[in-house]
């Protein structure tokens, strides 16, 4: 047997396929195909661990061994590596404790009530002509604050409401002879001021506060001048679709929505220069990029938030080809609009507020040097002859012609985790390919951003898996509304819950955000990422830029695998007369293992026009 | 305070109209009467009426499943004296939704049993009581 094996290693997963190519026809005869996660940075030493793996794999499927392998082919430099990064560009800050503003899960009583803020043990001090608001620290538990409150009432004093430390606002409002509304869960009731008049007010349940989120209700609450009724519009807006909300009129207190300087970014091409600021948002930066066309480079404004991320993925650039920091230029750019939660500074029970942010998808070219250096490891950790196969697009397209029902002219679309690659088959004309940031990787980022996780993990499996609501212990309601039951009870833990439907079961997603939200802000990341990115790629290689003389595009790597990525890509193209699909490489493998399967068919043909010349 | 309690007994106890759907509580003989408020409190914070029974079972389990059973909400809790269980009517009967151990901290126990009853009905996420709000 004459042995061969083809690696691609991807951004994120490392690929081989196994071939005997001693059967003298020119076929070669695939053995087996493995798939595994790349370790470390594409294109460094440290892929070695994954190949090694990726090869023993495909090696014991085969029923070999690393050792029988006559050449391992390594795909060519590849030729990018992007890093995602995201800044928000507004802020909302809160001075000395004016509002509270929050969806506690149950808040107390209902109604509205404007009152002096005054200790619960201070109550029946009051004068009984003194509206109060009465506040509740966690150590008065219920029964003895409801019984403080009740003979307060009693005893004359005007109590309008209360702000409760503890998750207690219906047990306390439950015990009173009036309705009054409780705001509840504040968790840094300290931060109250006290002997300041304040504003209670909590919807019934499934409406939102009415009188603090409108500029006018606050200013008839607190008889505000229109001056100073121009100043509460920042707590007005932030009070907006929450069920109970506090606001409190002190001295100095403030709310400010405030745009943070973001910086500019500078876009070097090779005919002209641009200057974007930042807040202009990602529209204006991509049309910058569009009238820049060929992009040479990308700086940001020194001592900014956007010249500190440049600098940052400059930077880890650096450190991983080698090069000076110079030398290191960005080539591609990808810029995204999102809104993010952000908490809100200075508030007292761990507000949010929804924050406009821009992410920026950057990308830089790479050279060959790194990808020799890899296969001089390689032979040398595996003791089997590596060689460079080629380029990756070329690789590609050899592999995805193997899908049956497919010829040239053929474009193929390869959607990784950091970059977003096309390149275009005519025949007698050489392949076209580009490489554009901003693929799978910034997909996670703006789904982790946007929800507010804080867990790069969960973000991941979001992007990975289709959603479903766990309505009883028997029951889910998939995403599309159909519904399963179980014959055996759920675990009680994903009761209730919004879960991820995968291969080892549901997971549920620590997060309260309903079902449709997660699911809205999963497929526009998609949209605003993946397909406009898909778009770019396309138009690039098109001929003559013209989207619409495509006529077959391909989808090839794991992108293909998304479950519902095809179906977006397929619905976008169609209105262009493009024929799309996914690859199915060599009628088995689906849309993976394109590159891998590529390097053994291009090497066979070279072995053969060799020969033959 | 006391006498306050007492002129103003607790909204959720609907003796009123036994037919009113409610979460079902039933104690062993040797459990502290007192926990029955607890339970209810629990209930209460999130909006679910919860009445007393008298329901048969040996166990913690069987205590709770009985009471299940009778609730028109099919949800019940039974107490016994070291342990607490809340049960759904569909569930077999030897497996509860949820088994606290009450050794310690039994107010506490019992509050949160009320308040997972009560998310059954209302379908929200239980609470566990290691992510309980502190």
């Amino acid at each position: 047997m004459n042995i061969i094996a083809g690696i691609d290693v991807g951004n994120s997963t490392t690929e081989v396929a196994l071939a005997d190519i001693s059967s003298g026809d020119d076929r070669p005869h695939f053995l087996s195909s493995s798939t595994v996660m790349t370790t470390g940075i594409k294109g460094t030493v440290s892929n070695i661990p994954g190949i090694v793996h990726a090869l023993r794999e495909a090696t014991k499927a085969a029923g070999v061994s690393i050792g029988d392998l006559d050449l391992a082919l390594l795909n060519e430099a590849t030729p990018v590596i992007g890093d995602v990064a995201m800044e928000t560009i507004t802020e909302t800050i809160i001075t000395e404790s004016s509002m509270i503003g929050h969806n506690p899960g149950s808040p107390g009583g209902l109604g509205i009530g404007v009152g002096r803020t005054t200790h619960v043990r201070d109550l029946v001090a009051v004068p009984p002509d003194e509206p109060v608001i009465a506040v509740v620290p966690r150590g008065y538990d219920f029964e003895v604050a409801a019984a403080l409150i009740a003979r307060a009432l009693e005893a004359g004093v005007d109590v309008r409401g209360g702000i409760v430390q503890a998750d207690d606002g219906v047990l306390i409002a439950n015990r009173l002879p009036l309705a009054l509304p409780f705001v509840d869960e504040v968790t840094l009731i300290d931060r109250v001021p006290l002997n300041m008049l304040a504003a209670v007010e909590v919807a019934a349940q499934g409406q939102t506060v009415r009188q603090l989120s409108n500029p006018y209700g606050i200013a008839t609450l607190f008889a505000l001048s229109p001056q100073e009724t121009a100043h509460v519009i920042p707590i007005a807006r932030a009070l907006i679709g929450l069920r109970s909300a506090v606001v409190i009129r002190t001295p100095s207190g403030d709310v400010q929505s405030r745009r943070i300087p973001a910086g500019a970014i500078t876009l070097i091409g090779d005919k002209q220069t641009q200057t974007i600021e930042m807040d202009r948002g990602a529209a204006a930066i991509m049309e910058g990029l569009a009238q820049v066309m060929c992009l040479l480079d990308v700086q940001g404004e020194v001592g900014t938030n956007v010249g500190g991320m440049i600098e940052r993925v400059r930077q880890t650039m650096s450190d991983v080809t080698e090069k000076h920091l110079a030398d290191v230029k960005i080539h591609d750019v990808l810029a995204v609009d999102c809104l993010v939660p952000q908490k809100v500074a200075g508030g007292v029970a761990q507000e949010f507020s929804i924050e406009n942010a821009t992410g920026l998808a950057i990308m830089v070219a790479t050279d060959r040097l790194l990808m020799e250096r890899v296969a001089r490891a390689l032979a040398q950790e595996i003791g089997v002859r590596v060689e460079l196969g080629g380029v990756e697009a070329n690789m590609a397209m050899l592999g995805a012609l193997t899908t049956p029902g497919i010829d040239v002219p053929l474009a193929i679309l390869d959607i990784g985790a950091g970059s977003t690659d096309a390149a275009l088959m005519q025949k007698g004309k050489r392949v076209r390919s580009i490489h554009l940031a901003g693929a799978g990787q910034m997909v996670t980022l703006l789904i982790n951003n946007e929800l507010g996780l804080n867990d790069i993990e969960v973000a991941e499996q979001i992007k990975l898996y289709p959603l479903a609501k766990v309505e009883s212990l028997f029951h889910m309601r998939n995403e599309d509304n159909t519904v399963r039951f179980f014959k055996e009870p759920l675990d009680p833990r994903l009761f209730g819950r919004v879960a991820l439907v995968t291969e080892e079961g549901l997971i549920p997603i620590p997060t309260r955000h309903p079902l449709d939200h997660i699911r809205a802000v999963r497929q526009e990341a998609k949209q605003k990422v993946l397909v406009r990115n898909s778009l770019r790629a396309l138009q690039y290689v098109a001929p003559v830029g013209n989207i619409r003389l495509l006529d077959f595009v391909a989808i090839v790597g794991r992108s293909g695998l998304d479950f519902e990525l095809s179906q977006m890509l397929i619905n976008k193209l169609n209105g262009f007369g493009i024929v799309v699909g996914t690859a199915n490489v060599r009628g088995t493998q689906g849309p993976v293992n394109a590159v891998a399967t590529g390097l053994v068919l291009s090497y066979v043909e070279r072995q053969r026009s060799a020969s033959h010349g | 305070m006391a006498d306050y309690q007492q002129d103003r007994p607790a909204i959720h106890i609907a003796e009123d109209h036994p037919d009113r759907p409610a979460i079902h509580v039933s104690l062993a003989s040797d459990v502290d009467e007192a926990l029955y408020h607890w339970v209810g409190v629990g209930a209460e914070e999130e909006g679910v009426p919860c009445r007393r029974v008298q329901a048969g079972g040996i166990d913690v389990a069987g205590l709770a499943y009985a009471a299940a059973q009778s609730s028109r909400l099919g949800v019940g809790v039974g107490l016994t004296r070291n342990q607490v269980a809340v049960h759904e009517l569909h569930m077999p009967a030897m497996h509860p939704v949820l088994i606290l151990e009450a050794k310690e901290n039994v107010p506490q126990v019992c509050r949160l049993a009320g308040s997972n009853a009560a998310r059954l009905v209302v379908r929200v996420p239980l609470c566990f009581n290691e992510e309980k709000k502190q």
